[in-house]
């Protein structure tokens, strides 16, 4: 088979992957070789495929064989599909080649489960191995780590890649013992805790001694497939919430089920549960910015986020009492509770309001939106439309997302014997 | 009387000319680098030849003054080559000279909503330019990437480049203003026109235009990997959340031509 068969079987087989980020990398191009993962804090998109998905590392399998077979993953080895295994100098060449004509921002290295844990990490740490020795690749590059692979393994790896990433796969224990029987949850967790004790000590290690190399600079993240199995949105952002605090974690990705396998323990569905995803991206910003509690958003009361709200606005249907907030006077933390207010409308607040007292005209030409936010603030004690009822500003909320009439389209009035 | 100041359309023009208005700010109506003005009765042309020195002492000059921030944000609207935006980047500097430059909070004043909102299209740019500019190689190892941006960035495109891709000959050209960078493997110079350098020879540079006519300038190897790249670019997509809206949005399709994924489907 040739690369380019190969590339057509192992790209399609990782795109389930939702990782792409490229930032937060201190590794720079000392060796005047090829690459610089630090050039940009926020990191690179180089392209955005027909998903609407950003394209920002070469993210492909090594090999889609497997030995598991886990009822949610295409890939799982009962499955009938053509399968491929690259060998370690085309994965290189492949990066290499797109990394010279700007395609990307590095690789992001995955791998179906090949005879053994420890022999698929190995040709995993091989490829970072090689590029990083023999071809001075100064390059992104992310690296999955197979569940049960040895420490050691894992910790060389961590010298090499900028980040590494263990898939949790399901937010429960119980949803692994259905869905993924041959997988232990401690596989996961226990590479997830020891790479986060790694980073920590590597930290303290690298204030000693500054030429100390850096143990995945860029951190550490995981994914968990929403939708494929029951738990409901209040455990996964529970969970979220504690591998952000306990584990350092710098990002959980939240991945819609996408139904590719029929089994009678999956849930029957014709479409990903993308707004559900988008909710729970919008509930984890929340967390990691705007310095909410995951208990504040979701609780046992209100178990699921709704769909027609984004959180913040839905915590500040629940919260009316903790309104208006005056725009003159509240402190930074409060006015980030404020739904349509983000972090940089806040800054933008506070150095303004230090030269004079702002009023609404002032708001809409200092960029901040007041779609949502005109029901939660006041100007100098005054409301621009003052509503303290749930259901209206709902309603209002929900008539302002609706298309406007097309230009051109008449409003026609409703003739009494027609029907419409 | 009302002064209106012609400068040359060089960076340095626009500093003597600065230098030059300040002092008589309230009476600026307008700077332009071309003579497109009928003069009225009440306003005088003032021609700017271009002073290297002054320019240079007027740089220091606000270098003192000014955050590496506001001096970057006052560059990045110089270079938007915007019509008008000269006397604005002007009144910016007087206000921010009279009064501190802590009035910059003042995010609701006309001039500095100005400003900032165009400083960020121009940033904004930069950083999609970092990711769209792709580079398709010459026979010679030459690595050569057309670009054709809204504003007038390619200067500064020249220190990321050059520390990514430090071991490779490469060429940016701006085909719109004919402008570039050339980096020989050591150095990185900023070309005023773009000409292939003596040391590069058995090479002439793609024409703009359809992918087909260009392919027979490339090296041999160079379409084996755009059609890899293609191909990547297809599979990675996940056709039951296809959503070309989105797509659209984030890819818009002023930067389709350089794109080797897009370049066919326009």
């Amino acid at each position: 088979m040739d690369v380019f068969n190969k590339l057509q079987i192992l790209a399609a087989a990782a795109k389930y992957d939702a990782s792409c980020a490229s930032s937060g990398s201190s590794r720079s191009n000392v060796s005047r070789g090829l690459g610089n993962a630090s050039s940009s804090p926020v990191g690179i998109c180089h392209s955005w495929a027909a998903d609407g998905r950003c394209i920002s590392l070469f993210k492909v399998l090594f090999s889609n064989y497997c030995i598991y077979d886990c009822v949610y993953c295409a890939n799982r080895r009962s499955n009938d599909l053509p399968r491929s295994t690259f060998t370690v100098e085309e994965v290189i060449d492949l990066t290499i080649n797109f990394y010279r004509r700007n395609y990307i921002e590095g690789l992001f290295l995955s791998s179906g489960v090949l005879k053994n844990a420890d022999y698929t990490m190995e040709l995993l740490l091989l490829v970072v191995k090689k590029l990083r020795l023999e071809h001075s690749f100064n390059g992104y590059i992310h690296l999955k780590v197979i569940p049960g692979a040895n420490q050691e393994l894992i910790r060389e790896a961590g010298l090499f890649v900028d980040r590494l990433s263990v898939n949790i796969e399901l937010p429960s224990e119980k949803g692994l013992q259905m869905l993924a029987p041959e997988k232990k949850r401690d596989d996961i967790l226990t590479p997830m805790k020891y790479i986060g004790n790694k980073i920590n000590s590597n930290r303290e290690e690298r204030k000693l001694y500054k030429k100390a190399l850096a143990f995945v600079p860029a951190g550490q993240s995981t994914q968990l497939i929403v939708g494929a199995s029951p738990e409901p949105d209040y455990q996964i952002l529970h969970l979220a919430e504690q591998l952000y605090q306990k584990v350092k974690l710098r990002r959980v990705y939240y991945s819609a089920y996408v139904p590719v396998n029929s089994n009678p323990l999956l849930p029957t569905m014709t479409f990903p549960p993308l707004k559900r995803e988008n909710r729970l991206y919008q509930a984890d910003w929340l967390i990691r910015f705007y310095k909410f509690r995951a208990a504040e958003i979701v609780n046992a009361q209100t178990p699921v986020l709704d769909p027609d709200f984004d959180p913040k606005s839905s915590w500040a249907f629940r919260n009316l009492d903790f309104f208006p907030v005056e725009i003159n006077k509240a402190n930074y933390e409060t006015l980030l509770r404020v739904p349509g207010i983000g972090l940089k409308s806040s800054q933008r607040i506070l150095s303004a309001r230090r030269l004079g007292t702002l009023s609404f005209d002032h708001l809409p030409k200092m960029g901040i939106v007041l779609k949502r936010a005109r029901y939660f603030i006041t100007c100098q004690g005054r409301f621009l439309e003052k509503i303290d009822n749930e259901m209206l500003i709902k309603q209002k909320l929900l008539a302002a997302d609706l298309p406007v009439a097309k230009m051109g389209q008449p409003h026609q009035q409703l003739s009494l014997f027609e029907e419409v | 009387m009302f002064l209106y100041y012609i400068y040359d359309g060089t960076f340095e023009g626009l500093l003597t000319t600065f230098a030059e208005a300040l002092p008589h700010q309230n009476q600026v109506a307008g700077i332009s680098p071309t003579r497109d003005l009928q003069p009225d009765l009440f306003t005088e042309i003032v021609e700017i030849t271009t002073n290297q020195e002054l320019s240079a002492r007027f740089f220091g000059y606000l270098s003192d003054h000014f955050s590496q921030r506001t001096i970057k944000e006052i560059g990045y609207c110089i270079l938007a080559e915007e019509r008008g935006l000269e006397l604005i980047v002007l009144k910016y500097l007087t206000i921010l000279l009279q009064r501190g430059e802590a009035l910059k909070g003042a995010a609701h004043h006309p001039i500095i909503s100005k400003i900032r909102s165009t400083a960020k299209r121009v940033a904004a740019e930069i950083h999609r330019l970092y990711g769209f500019l792709r580079f398709r190689q010459l026979p010679n190892r030459l690595f050569y990437g057309a670009i054709a941006p809204k504003y007038n960035i390619t200067g500064l495109l020249a220190t990321h480049f050059t520390a990514r891709f430090a071991d490779q000959l490469w060429l940016i050209h701006d085909t719109k203003r004919n402008i570039g960078l050339y980096y020989n493997g050591q150095t990185c110079t900023y070309l005023q026109k773009v000409e292939l350098p003596a040391e590069i020879v058995g090479v002439s540079l793609p024409p703009h235009g359809q992918e087909e006519q260009k392919a027979q300038f490339y090296a041999e190897s160079e379409i084996n990997y755009q059609k890899l790249w293609n191909e990547y670019f297809q599979k990675i997509a996940i056709t039951e959340r296809k959503n070309p809206k989105l797509q659209r949005q984030h890819l818009p399709q002023h930067y389709w031509s350089y794109l080797v994924e897009k370049v066919d489907s326009k």
